[in-house]
C-alpha cells in the first residue's frame, strides 16, 4: 500500500465516519415505535355491584335510612296505645267510683227511711 | 275411658276461661241507645300504668293500678224504660254465686238495683270486686280482678286524682264487630 492508497482510505474512512444529524421527529418516532412494541399491562376492572365493600356500604346506608324511623313509628304507636290505655282506665275507674258512690248514697238513703 | 276424656276436653276451655264471659251479657244491650265497652287486661293495665305518675303517696292510684289482673265494663243507656229484661243480669249473678264471690251489698227500690260483690282471697286480701247496677234506663256492669286490699275499695270510690269523666265520652262500641273483637281478645 503507497501513500496515495492511504489518503484515499483515509478520505474514504472520513467520508463514512463523518458527522450526521439525526431527523428532527427521530427520537418520536423511535419511542413511538418502541412503545407499539411494548405490551400493555391487562388492567382488570370490577364491576362496583360485584365489590363486597359496596355491597356493606349499601347495607349500611340502607340500615341507617330505614331503621331509625321504622322505631320512632314504632314508639309512636306503643305511645299512642298506652295513651289510649290510660284513657279508658280512667274512664273505667271513673265510672267505678260513679256506681260504688251511687250504691252507697242509695243504702245511706233507705237507712235513714229505715230509721 | 272415653268418659273421661270427654270430660277432660269439656274441662279444657272451662279453666282456660279465667274470668266471665261478658259475652252472654250481650242481650241487654240490644235496644241500647249509647254503649260503653271498656275491655283491660293486665297488659293493657300495665301498658297504662307505665304511663302513670310514679308518685307513691297516700292518695296515689298507682298501686292500686299495678295490682289490678282485668278491668271490664258493660254499659247500656235506653231511651225508655223496660228496653232491657233484667233476666239477662242472670248469668252474670249465678256465676258470681258460683265463683267465690260474697255479695256484701244489696240495695233495691222501685226498678232500681245496687249489687256489691268481693272475691276474698283468703287474709285480708281481695281478689276482686263486681258491681251491678240496674236502673229503669241504664245497665251497668263494673267487674274489676286484681290483687287488692279491703281499703282499695274505699280507693275505688274516692277521687284518686281521676278526673270527672262522663260515659258517652267513652268508647261507644255500636259496631258489632268491633265488640265481638273485644270479646274474643279477653
Amino acid at each position: 500500500m503507497n501513500l496515495h492508497d492511504n489518503n484515499e482510505f483515509e478520505k474514504e474512512l472520513r467520508g463514512a465516519l463523518r458527522h450526521e444529524s439525526a431527523p428532527p421527529d427521530f427520537a418520536a418516532r423511535v419511542l413511538a415505535r418502541a412503545a407499539a412494541l411494548t405490551p400493555k399491562p391487562k388492567v382488570i376492572t370490577i364491576p362496583l355491584w360485584r365489590k363486597p365493600a359496596a355491597w356493606a356500604i349499601a347495607a349500611g346506608l340502607t340500615v341507617a335510612a330505614v331503621i331509625p324511623p321504622a322505631v320512632l313509628e314504632h314508639r309512636h304507636r306503643e305511645e299512642l296505645r298506652a295513651m289510649e290505655a290510660q284513657r279508658q282506665l280512667f274512664l273505667a275507674l271513673s265510672i267505678t267510683r260513679a256506681k260504688l258512690n251511687q250504691t252507697k248514697e242509695r243504702i245511706q238513703r233507705n237507712t235513714r227511711h229505715t230509721l | 275411658m272415653k268418659k273421661t276424656l270427654f270430660l277432660l276436653a269439656l274441662a279444657v276451655p272451662l279453666l282456660a276461661q279465667e274470668g266471665f264471659d261478658f259475652k252472654t251479657l250481650d242481650k241487654l244491650g240490644v235496644n241500647a241507645k249509647n254503649k260503653t265497652n271498656i275491655t283491660l287486661d293486665s297488659d293493657m293495665i300495665r301498658l297504662a300504668a307505665g304511663f302513670m305518675s310514679k308518685d307513691s303517696g297516700p292518695n296515689s292510684i298507682k298501686p292500686l293500678v299495678d295490682n289490678l289482673k282485668g278491668i271490664y265494663i258493660r254499659s247500656w243507656e235506653f231511651a225508655k224504660e223496660g228496653q232491657y229484661n233484667e233476666a239477662d243480669l242472670e248469668p252474670l249473678r249465678a256465676w258470681l254465686k258460683q265463683a267465690k264471690w260474697n255479695r256484701i251489698v244489696e240495695s233495691r227500690e222501685d226498678n232500681q238495683s245496687s249489687e256489691v260483690y268481693l272475691l276474698r282471697n283468703g287474709g285480708d286480701r281481695l281478689g276482686g270486686v263486681a258491681v251491678v247496677a240496674a236502673e229503669a234506663k241504664e245497665v251497668t256492669i263494673v267487674y274489676i280482678s286484681g290483687d287488692l286490699k279491703p281499703e282499695d275499695i274505699a280507693k275505688l270510690s274516692g277521687n284518686m286524682g281521676i278526673p270527672e269523666i262522663h260515659m258517652n265520652q267513652g268508647p261507644k262500641k255500636t259496631d258489632k264487630k268491633k265488640e265481638d273483637d273485644e270479646q274474643q281478645g279477653q
